[in-house]
């Protein structure tokens, strides 16, 4: 054991790719270690559960996103083909026992099909089968923007504050929360600057800023930037990349794993942006602190979490207007997997966007987890990759 | 130019054994008529909502409306599903989209056409939208298509509160069912209906007219709760599920309005009569089938389809047990927040166990099934439940809209099979 800890580098020595890298592949690590080390540790799943409430209450928050592509013998035995497939593996993790020493994990709800994943775990703990599963909580947001559905989320905050409160015994006082909001905020600075790094003469390959930024997901949020901090200090542009396709890229299923950017990038373009929490849209702008800082943070994650079942598409929908028009962005492709059931509806009219403004776009409804669908994806990919490349008149923006 | 459309799917027509079916058809066939005629002629407003709604504010207003999933029904009733959904393919939807309430998106992309059914909608002045995942955007694209706004009320039901037999407190006790600031949230939607509706008709809300119309609106579930009770105890049943889901699915789209009660009163009197004189749809019937899911509009003639071979009838769906159990809401001093108490729960009561799985098992006890057939779902609770409570399930993969699904043979000899060799040998034991 000694000899190994003199052997292995320290954690300022090694390359913080690698730390990154380390921790997008072993989700738990991070989870792991903290409860080793006396830490508590709570789970997340879905976007927009609020890290800055489980710092200011003394806990260490991860997200609960396993891999996709391994077997879910677990989650088969009560879901069915058309369970969300990103939920899937999460709900099998969920209900085995290697969560049994978290806490407690939160669900975030925004539609009735967030809340899926919650409800199915709490049937198997009805049914007696499923004593290992941590304590629940559903955090259900709605979508609107009114008064009544702000008074709501707020006060679904409170709530969330007090199990945690419960849990720890650690009170959310309003420093607390501020300082909370300080280290989030630092690592929103540091993701914003890594997702600027992508743009116009791109810095590092989409599959790399992917893991970058997934990363913040699985680390406690101070080792998280500490490291992205010298990650991003040693970006500059990559001229090997200057020279390829840039993409936006659209996906009706999370981002949480590398499969279509490997492919698509396999195909010689590089993915400067993606409409996804995963990654470009996984910050938002800092949280303002008003006079009550609770409010401050509900209200950031209130108008800053991206969310498919918002309306109007306005701002549904307006990161995309605003982004896919830009001059850096050469194509955009669409990743609509059979699964997809929401995105299809909203993407005739990102079609005709994108069109208006002379962006191609491709849209891949293979599924790029099997063999089959991702010869499929390789194959058109390439071509469209090679469409996008060859030399066009210049279509004006509008 | 009539162009001839293309209609595919089951080519079978339902055959009808009640009177009362045969008067509300035809009543559903004039009323659609005349509202065209007061919309197109005269100019008048309607709305185009969704069937999980406060039709009620609607009719409180006296304004017409149309309930999209109605729609649905009447499409692929007439065997133009399958041509509208190439269409909405070739529009850029594809096809893995859950199509149920998808009909009126795409009737409305085609525009004017002497192929759509009773003429086709006209024009609304708004269309109300569900705020729950993809539906936002395909009502959007529906508001679009027809050139008129688009108004956001019906939030979703609270998520957090899965209530295990809510059918015994809902109708008195719902401001104890259900989060008070969810309800809060519901009400506040709907006030952005009402003003719609004042834009719309040029009227002001009358909330004691509400109240009439939601006592009405119990006393028509009431009704329909004497035609459960008796088709549940009778020796044998008098309705065919084809029937009933056409008599109650059309009074429901008219809740709360005089013609609806009184319909629902006639329906159960029929039904009275009926069990009186021992009528039966199937008097060899020794097997009664539960249905679970939405109906199967493309093909209701289904139901009756293992009558004369397995004696096979039918008998109970969600849409009569629905009414009876989740629309009820007594305690009018507050209408609106009644009405909003409704949709803090609906669809999560039959959906999300085990406050659907729970209902089920209870309601196809009460009506005496030998076992149930139910469509395909995200997960497989209902099948685990009701096959612990012994009643055989069988998971039966079909669209219930889309016509290009519909393989007779193959769905008919599964059904067949799963009546002989789960249903028949499990007999008694449910």
């Amino acid at each position: 054991m000694l000899e190994r800890r003199a052997t292995a580098p320290t954690r300022q020595a090694e390359k913080p790719f690698a730390i990154l890298r380390r921790h997008y592949d072993d989700r738990l690590l991070a989870a792991r270690t903290a409860h080793a080390g006396g830490r508590r540790v709570i789970g997340s799943i879905g976007p927009g559960v609020p890290m800055e409430l489980a710092m200011a209450t003394g806990h260490v928050s991860v997200a609960i996103a396993p891999l996709p592509g391994h077997p879910t013998p677990r989650a088969d035995r009560y879901v069915t083909e058309t369970f969300e497939p990103l939920m899937r593996p999460a709900f099998d993790q969920l209900i085995g026992d290697e969560l049994s020493f978290l806490e407690a994990v939160i669900v975030v709800s925004r539609a009735e099909r967030d809340a899926l994943v919650y409800h199915s775990a709490k049937e198997v703990v009805r049914l007696g089968e499923g004593d290992h599963i941590p304590p629940l909580h559903l955090l259900s947001l709605l979508g609107h923007r009114d008064a009544a559905t702000v008074e709501y989320g707020l006060g679904q905050f409170r709530l969330l504050v007090q199990r945690l409160r419960a849990i720890s015994g650690d009170d959310a006082t309003e420093a607390a929360l501020k300082k909370a909001i300080r280290s989030g905020n630092r690592q929103r600075q540091l993701m914003r600057k890594l997702s600027a790094a992508r743009r116009g003469k791109p810095a590092l390959p989409g599959r790399e800023a992917l893991v970058a930024l997934g990363a913040a997901k699985f680390m406690a949020p101070d080792d998280y930037s500490e490291t992205l901090a010298r990650f991003v200090s040693a970006l500059k542009p990559d001229k090997t990349l200057a020279a390829l396709p840039r993409l936006l890229v659209v996906s009706s299923i999370p981002l949480s794993s590398l499969h279509i950017y490997e492919t698509l990038e396999a195909a010689g373009a590089v993915i400067v942006a993606e409409d996804d929490w995963w990654g470009s849209r996984a910050t938002g702008p800092d949280i303002r602190v008003g006079d009550d800082a609770l409010t401050s943070i509900f209200t950031h994650y209130h108008l800053h979490t991206p969310n498919r079942a918002i309306y109007p598409a306005a701002h549904r929908l307006g990161w995309f207007f605003a982004e896919s028009r830009k001059p850096d962005i050469d194509g955009i492709v669409f990743y609509l997997p059979p699964s997809d059931r929401t995105l299809g509806w909203d993407y005739p009219r990102m079609k005709a966007y994108a069109d208006r403004h002379g962006k191609p776009s491709l849209l891949i409804r293979s599924d790029v987890f099997d063999d089959t669908g991702r010869k499929e994806t390789a194959a058109a990919a390439a071509a469209f990759v090679a469409d996008v490349a060859r030399p066009r008149p210049r279509k004006r923006s509008s | 130019m009539n162009i001839a459309v293309d209609r595919r799917g089951a080519a079978t027509r339902a055959q009808h054994d009640l009177k009362c079916a045969a008067e509300i058809r035809a009543h559903q066939k004039g009323w659609f008529a005349g509202l065209r005629r007061r919309v197109v002629d005269e100019g008048e407003p309607y709305a185009l909502v969704p069937a999980v709604a406060p039709h009620e504010i609607f009719e409180a207003f006296d304004m017409l409306y149309v309930c999209n999933e109605w729609w649905s029904g009447i499409t692929a009733a007439r065997r133009l599903s399958a041509h509208y959904f190439d269409l909405l393919n070739a529009h850029g939807y594809h096809r893995g989209l859950p199509g149920y309430a998808a009909l009126s998106l795409a009737t409305a992309l085609e525009g004017d056409s002497p192929n759509q059914p009773m003429g086709g909608l006209p024009k609304p002045a708004f269309v109300l939208y569900q705020g729950q995942e993809g539906p936002a955007a395909r009502w959007e694209g529906v508001a679009e298509a027809f050139g008129c706004p688009a108004v956001i009320a019906t939030l979703n039901p609270d998520p957090a509160r899965i209530q295990h037999r809510w059918w015994d407190v809902s109708k008195r006790m719902w401001e104890d069912l259900y989060d008070t600031q969810r309800i809060n949230c519901v009400v506040e939607g709907y006030r952005q209906v009402i003003a719609a509706c004042e834009r719309a008709t040029g009227r002001k809300f009358d909330i004691d007219k509400l109240r009439e119309v939601m006592a009405r609106a119990n006393a028509q579930e009431e009704a329909f709760d004497e035609v459960r009770n008796l088709i549940a105890t009778a020796p044998k049943t008098p309705v065919s599920l084809a029937d009933e889901l056409a008599i109650v699915m059309t009074i429901q789209w008219h809740r709360g309005s005089q013609w609806a009660l009184d319909a629902a009163r006639i329906y159960r009197d029929e039904i009275k009569e009926r069990v009186a004189a021992g009528a039966a749809i199937c008097p060899n019937e020794s097997i009664r089938l539960a249905w679970g899911g939405v109906g199967l509009w493309q093909n209701v003639h289904f139901y009756r389809a293992f009558e004369q071979s397995h004696g096979a009838v039918f008998v109970r769906s969600l849409y009569m047990s629905i009414a009876v159990d989740g629309y009820i809401r007594y305690g009018l001093r507050d209408p609106l927040r009644a009405l909003a108490s409704r949709y803090a729960g609906l669809t999560q009561e039959f959906s999300q166990p085990p406050a659907s799985t729970e209902w089920f098992i209870h309601d196809a006890r009460h009506y005496r099934c030998d076992g149930a057939v139910i469509l395909p779902d995200d997960t497989k609770f209902m099948s685990i439940a009701l096959e612990k409570a012994g009643i055989p399930t069988m998971v039966l993969h079909v669209d219930a809209v889309d016509g290009r699904s519909w393989d007779n043979d193959r769905i008919l000899g599964e059904v067949g099979d799963f009546i002989a060799k789960r249903v028949v040998p499990n007999r008694g034991n449910t």
